[in-house]
């Protein structure tokens, strides 16, 4: 009868397409944050256009083998791609099998990654599970002596739930059982020894599923951070940094211009005078990090700020500062201005400035000039 | 001391810019060095033609006193009038030092070397200490090295590796030990500071002292196991004031800067409707290791158990559009505020290169790579909100 129905099963297979699995794919590679766009490509056919660094996608796949490529940067169709893999798509154990682009091509090779639920205990149909991954592509990664050690903890109200923690290397995962317990609240962090790491918590399990968290950056392309992703959603980014000082900064007397958001002025006015002091940060020509003293005070006309600009110079010169340029700043309210610079002359530079924490009163416009 | 400098909006960016108003450094002396017991083994130190410690003693030290920074000539002569050495040395502006004469003219030649003060702050519980290696023992190959060992009650242990010269500017970076001072119940805990055998690791001097907080140690290495005994010997340099910890607040945004280092400091913003532990992020301003201007962000990360980070940029454009600007975290650090006008910006790893090439505060180096802060702008000391 087992084999008769067996039979017949096979039969059936060989006439309907095999059932579609969802599967997640994802750009973990913090050395194509100067790639993009970055392409993906499933036996041949391009599923996604440009999958940026973080970020999942999700697509059905038929079960049995598929071949991954990703392509960077993909404007240019005859660049070789990253690293191709094929991979065996099935469903083991209620998990949803994960693609992952890794490495940084520099100190960890790319490649990609492919979990499917080998490693998921039997009964995750029944009860959620974590894992944890080491894709930071650091230095020596790949060697104990790093010391990185994964840990997850979940507590409920109640405080029941399980907390361990364990030894990880690169490309290595540890699969924890968070407990059978209604409502746990988990957290997901690397810890190097002596050096401190990285947590990421209220994590939310899913509830018959396998919940990953992904240590991933390299400090150099990328700062480390923890993504957890849950089934095919990021649910979670431990939010290392942004790229933008805009992003993180957030002050009265801090103004940005948000279509230069790498730059930024911080302004200073005086309560009991007219004098203006400020500090721009931005860039040389030579893309280097540089930043300005200006000072100053009230113009010709109500909100006008005149400035003289100086550029610091750590030398033997006992004043280490040399003139550079000037400025004019108009006010056109509390929380809006425009900065004009001239730097040696003839480099004009214009930034539309809004405050960063915008305020209802402000000295700037109170003064009466 | 600043606060009082401020007048005016104005001088800020010359109080960012200018060189700090000192012109003196600190100097303390000590003699540590094992002479001929023809000598009495006293030394007088001279300093640009001063006594400032005559016949000192072995294993004692002179009191502090000023002397013009720059370069000035150090002479040590014994107890007959003899001089044993002259050295010119470079002493930094407001730099506090321990000039002390080491050798015994033999296994090592009589020297006089520099130990420059760390910076660290102290809290109201801790004390620190600073190890110096000036014992001219010969080994089979060389000059021997020891481990050491710092442990006080049952609290950390520390355990280094340690070389004769170690702790001086002639051996380069010198490290510095943070302690509390105080156990867990209230009581003193005696303190043992241990020299051993790098190959057996068996103990070879120790000495156990009871700690006081808010003091500068200096744990030293002596004698050369002829004239005079190997010791472990612990020094209390000087009692100093400590400083408290407080919460960030709105007060702590505007301008700080670094006395110590003209043209460094940090721009902080404080955010109060962002989650607690992201409220503070900063630009660090300052100059690289080549002197250039440059600058860093300083953010505070989610979940980070080091408290900031240190963002470098690169590869942006003058126009500020984004570009290619590239970003790597460069360091873990913390921010620590003592009150709305004092603050020390501190990196946590002390075993890698400090403060990492690119950074605005490239060029400082242990024991003086806390960068301690005093906030210029908006003026005053109390925890007001900038405007």
């Amino acid at each position: 009868m087992i084999t008769k129905n067996l039979v017949l099963a096979a039969l059936l297979g060989a006439s309907l397409p095999a059932a579609a699995i969802d599967v997640a794919i994802g750009n973990l590679s913090p050395a194509t944050l100067e790639r993009e766009p970055i392409a993906v490509f499933v036996d041949g056919e391009r599923v996604e256009r440009n999958l940026m660094y973080r970020r999942f996608m999700r697509v059905d796949l038929a079960e049995g083998r598929h071949t991954v490529s990703f392509i960077a940067p993909a404007n240019i169709l005859t660049n070789p791609p990253l690293v191709t893999r094929e991979v065996t798509v099935t469903a083991r154990n209620a998990t949803t099998p994960v693609v992952v682009l890794a490495g940084n091509g520099a100190t960890q090779p790319f490649s990609i990654e492919y979990y499917d639920g080998l490693t998921q205990p039997g009964t995750a149909n029944q009860r959620p599970t974590a894992t944890l991954h080491h894709l930071a592509p650091f230095e020596r990664a790949e060697t104990a002596e790093r010391g990185l050690v994964a840990g997850f903890s979940c507590r409920n109200n109640a405080r029941d739930g399980n907390t361990e923690s364990r030894d990880i290397v690169y490309r290595g995962e540890v699969v924890f059982d968070p407990g059978a317990f209604a409502r746990l609240v988990c957290s997901a962090s690397f810890v190097a020894a002596g050096v401190g790491g990285i947590e990421l918590g209220t994590l939310v399990l899913p509830s018959n599923g396998t919940l990953r968290a992904f240590l991933i950056g390299d400090a150099v392309n990328a700062p480390f951070e923890i993504v957890a992703l849950t089934v095919t959603e990021v649910q979670a980014l431990s939010g290392g940094g942004a790229l933008n000082p805009s992003a993180i900064i957030r002050s009265p007397t801090f103004w940005f211009d948000p279509d230069r958001p790498t730059e930024g002025v911080n302004l200073f006015e005086a309560t009991t005078s007219n004098e203006t002091f400020g500090t721009w940060y931005t860039f040389a020509a030579d893309g280097h990090p540089l930043w300005y003293a200006l000072t100053g005070g009230v113009g010709t006309s109500f909100g006008r700020r005149e400035f003289t600009v100086f550029e610091p110079r750590r030398g033997s010169a006992i004043m280490p500062l040399s003139l550079a340029g000037s400025a004019v700043l108009q006010y056109s309210d509390c929380n809006t201005a425009e900065l004009r610079v001239v730097i040696g002359g003839s480099d004009l530079r214009t930034l539309r400035l809004k405050r960063s924490r915008p305020v209802e009163v402000c000295i700037a416009l109170d003064r009466g000039d | 001391m600043h606060q009082n400098v401020i007048r005016s909006i104005a001088a800020s960016a010359a109080l960012m810019l200018a060189p700090a108003a000192f012109a003196d450094a600190g100097l303390a002396t000590g003699n540590l060095a094992p002479q001929e017991t023809g000598t009495g083994g006293v030394a007088t130190i001279e300093v640009d033609g001063v006594v400032r410690a005559d016949r000192l003693a072995y294993k004692n030290f002179g009191n502090a006193f000023r002397v013009r920074a720059g370069a000035v000539v150090a002479r040590a002569r014994d107890g007959a009038g003899r001089e044993l050495v002259t050295r010119t040395l470079t002493l930094e502006d407001g730099r506090d030092y321990v000039l002390l004469l080491t050798g015994n003219g033999q296994a090592a030649p009589y020297r006089l070397q520099l130990s420059i003060d760390h910076n660290y702050p102290i809290h109201h519980d801790e004390f620190t200490d600073q190890d110096i290696h000036a014992a001219p023992i010969t080994s089979s190959t060389g000059l021997r090295r020891f481990n050491t060992r710092a442990s006080c009650g049952g609290g950390r242990v520390d355990v280094g590796s340690f070389e004769y010269g170690d702790g001086t500017l002639d051996n380069g970076r010198s490290y510095v030990q943070l302690r509390r001072g105080l156990a867990g119940n209230g009581e003193d805990q005696q303190c043992l500071f241990r020299l051993s055998d790098p190959a057996t690791n068996a103990p070879v001097a120790e000495t156990m002292f009871q700690p006081e907080t808010g003091v500068r140690y200096r744990f030293f290495a002596i004698g050369d196991g002829v004239r005079q005994p190997l010791e472990a010997f612990v020094w209390l340099q000087k009692r100093e004031p400590t400083v408290a910890t407080v919460e960030a607040s709105p007060g702590v945004e505007g301008l700080w800067l670094d006395p110590f280092n003209p043209g460094t400091g940090v721009a902080i913003a404080y955010d109060p409707d962002a989650p607690l532990q992201n409220r503070v992020n900063a630009i660090l301003y300052g100059f690289d290791e080549s002197g250039r201007a440059t600058w860093n962000l300083v953010a505070s990360e989610t979940g980070l158990t080091r408290g900031v980070a240190l963002f470098e940029y690169a590869g942006g454009s003058p126009q500020g559009t984004r570009g290619t600007v590239r970003y790597r975290l460069s360091s873990g650090a913390t921010l620590e505020f003592h009150s709305c006008s004092e603050a020390t910006l501190k990196l946590r790893q002390q075993s890698e290169p400090l403060f990492p090439s690119g950074t605005a505060f490239g060029q400082l180096e242990p024991p003086r790579d806390a960068i301690r802060l005093v906030r210029i702008l908006p003026p005053g000391t109390v925890c007001t909100s900038a405007s």
